[in-house]
C-alpha cells in the first residue's frame, strides 16, 4: 500500500510538473517541481492516513521524498553539468577530443553561467564586469562556511 | 480614444477573470466527481459511510477489512448479501458480485496499532542512527583526509546504507509489514544520504561559485580565467568518464560506449519530462 501510495504520488508529481513547464509558468525546474512536488505529497500523505494508517502514511511519505529528492538530483545534473553536455554531444556518434571541447565551448559556458546569475539577482550589470549583488555575496559566505565545515583542512587533490 | 482603450481593457480584464473562474469551477467539479465515483467504489471508505462505523483495511490483506465496532451494531445488509457469518468475520457479497470479509475490533485503536507502534520505534531508531551517524563525521572523521575525497565520503555512505537496509531487513523479515517498516528505515537514510552528499559535493564550489568568487574578490575581468577554468572541466570530466566507463577513448576520438548510450538515451528521456535543454 505504501509503495503504490508513493509510487502514485511521485508520478502525479512529475506529471503535473511537466504540465507545469509545458506551459511556461515561471519560476526555475527546482521551484516548480518543489510546488508540485509539496501538493502531491500533502494529497499523497493525506490519502494513505484516511485509507490505511498513520505509520503506512509515514512510510509512504519517506519513500515519495526520497523519489522526488532523487528526480531532482537528476534534472539538476542532466542540465547543467559538464557530464550532460559531453553525453549530449557524443549521443549522435563519435568526435574527436579537441571538437568536444569546443562543442562543450567554455565561451557558451561563461555567457550561460553569468546570464542565469543575472537573473536570479546574484548579479548586477555593470562594467567593466558584472558586479556581484548583495545577494551574491551573502551566497559566498553560506558556502565559504560549507566548505570550512566539510573541508576543515586544505586538501589536496 | 483613450475612454475607448480604457473600456477595452476593463472588458479584457473582464473576460480573463471569466475564463479563470470557469476553468477554476471546471477544475472543482471535476475533482468532487472524481471524489465521489472514489467515496462509491467498494473500499473502507464506502463501507464506513454506508455502515455508519468506521472501517479500515487490514495490511497485507486483500479484500478484508475491519470494523471498528461490535459485530451487532452493523447491518451488512445494507451492503449486500451476508454469505458466511462465523461470529467473528463475516463474508459479505457485494451488489456488484464482489466478495469480502469483515473482521470487528470494538475498541477505538484502529487496524494497523500492533504494528504501527513497532514501526515508529523502528522510524525514531533510524532517525537516531543518521543523527549518530552525521555527528560521527562532524567530530571527527571530517577532519581525515579519507573523508575529504569523493570516494571516501562516497564509501562512508553506501557502506552505512547497506548495512542498515541489511540489518533492517533481517531485524523486521517476520514482523506483520516488516517490509514497509525496513523501507521506511532505509528511506531515512537514503534522504539524508542524498541531501548530505549534494550539499559536500555543493562545498567543494562549483563553476558559477568561482566566477561569483573572481568577481567579488575584484582581481579583473573573470572571462578569460572563467574559460580557461571550462577547458579544464571539460578536459578532467572526459578523463573521469572514461574511467567509470561511459567513454572510450581511441586515436583521438571518443565515443559512448553501451553504459554511456544507456545514460544518454535516460538524460534524453529526462530533458523531455522537464521539457528542458542541456546548459538551460
Amino acid at each position: 500500500m505504501w509503495m503504490a501510495a508513493a509510487a502514485g504520488g511521485f508520478v502525479a508529481a512529475v506529471a503535473s510538473h511537466a504540465a507545469w513547464r509545458r506551459r511556461g509558468v515561471g519560476g526555475t525546474a527546482v521551484s516548480s517541481f518543489a510546488t508540485s512536488g509539496l501538493i502531491w505529497g500533502a494529497a499523497t500523505g493525506a490519502a494513505t492516513y484516511v485509507v490505511v494508517g498513520p505509520s503506512t502514511a509515514a512510510v509512504a511519505l519517506l519513500a515519495y521524498a526520497l523519489v522526488c529528492e532523487v528526480y531532482i538530483f537528476l534534472f539538476t545534473f542532466v542540465t547543467h553539468s559538464v557530464s550532460a553536455l559531453v553525453l549530449a554531444a557524443l549521443k549522435d556518434g563519435p568526435r574527436g577530443v579537441q571538437e568536444l571541447e569546443q562543442l562543450c565551448n567554455p565561451e557558451g559556458m561563461v555567457l550561460k553561467r553569468r546570464k542565469r546569475m543575472l537573473e536570479t539577482g546574484l548579479l548586477e550589470p555593470s562594467l567593466p564586469d558584472a558586479r556581484v549583488t548583495d545577494r551574491g555575496r551573502r551566497l559566498i559566505l553560506v558556502f565559504d562556511r560549507l566548505n570550512g565545515f566539510f573541508f576543515p583542512h586544505p586538501r589536496t587533490r | 480614444m483613450i475612454a475607448s482603450n480604457a473600456v477595452t481593457a476593463t472588458s479584457t480584464r473582464a473576460r480573463r477573470l471569466a475564463a479563470w473562474v470557469v476553468r477554476v469551477t471546471a477544475v472543482v467539479v471535476c475533482v468532487l466527481t472524481g471524489a465521489a465515483i472514489w467515496r462509491s467504489m467498494p473500499g473502507p471508505a464506502m463501507f464506513s459511510s454506508v455502515l455508519g462505523v468506521r472501517v479500515t483495511t487490514i495490511p497485507n490483506e486483500h479484500s478484508q477489512y475491519l470494523v471498528h465496532a461490535a459485530r451487532e451494531s452493523v447491518d451488512f445488509t445494507r451492503l449486500g448479501t451476508i454469505h458466511l457469518d462465523l461470529g467473528f468475520t463475516v463474508g459479505v457479497t457485494l451488489h456488484d458480485g464482489t466478495q469480502v470479509g469483515f473482521r470487528f475490533r470494538p475498541e477505538t485503536a484502529d487496524a494497523e496499532a500492533p504494528g504501527a507502534s513497532k514501526t515508529f520505534m523502528a522510524l525514531a531508531a533510524g532517525a537516531m542512527y543518521v543523527l549518530l551517524h552525521f555527528l560521527a563525521f562532524a567530530a571527527l572523521l571530517r577532519r581525515m583526509p579519507g573523508f575529504q575525497t569523493e570516494r571516501g565520503i562516497f564509501r562512508y555512505h553506501v557502506v552505512s546504507i547497506l548495512a542498515v537496509a541489511v540489518a533492517a531487513a533481517v531485524l523486521f523479515a517476520r514482523e506483520p509489514g516488516g517490509v514497509q517498516t525496513a523501507a521506511g528505515v532505509t528511506a531515512i537514510h537514503g534522504l539524508y544520504s542524498l541531501s548530505f552528499l549534494e550539499l559536500w559535493s555543493l562545498a567543494q564550489g562549483g563553476y558559477s561559485l568561482a566566477m561569483l568568487r573572481h568577481l567579488s574578490d575584484g582581481t579583473g575581468r573573470a572571462d578569460d580565467v572563467m574559460r580557461d577554468l571550462g577547458r579544464e572541466k571539460t578536459t578532467l570530466r572526459l578523463a573521469s568518464l572514461t574511467r567509470l566507463g561511459i567513454l572510450r577513448q581511441s586515436n583521438d576520438r571518443v565515443e559512448l560506449t553501451s553504459l554511456g548510450r544507456l545514460g544518454a538515451r535516460a538524460q534524453a528521456a529526462v530533458l523531455a519530462i522537464v521539457n528542458s535543454r542541456v546548459g538551460e
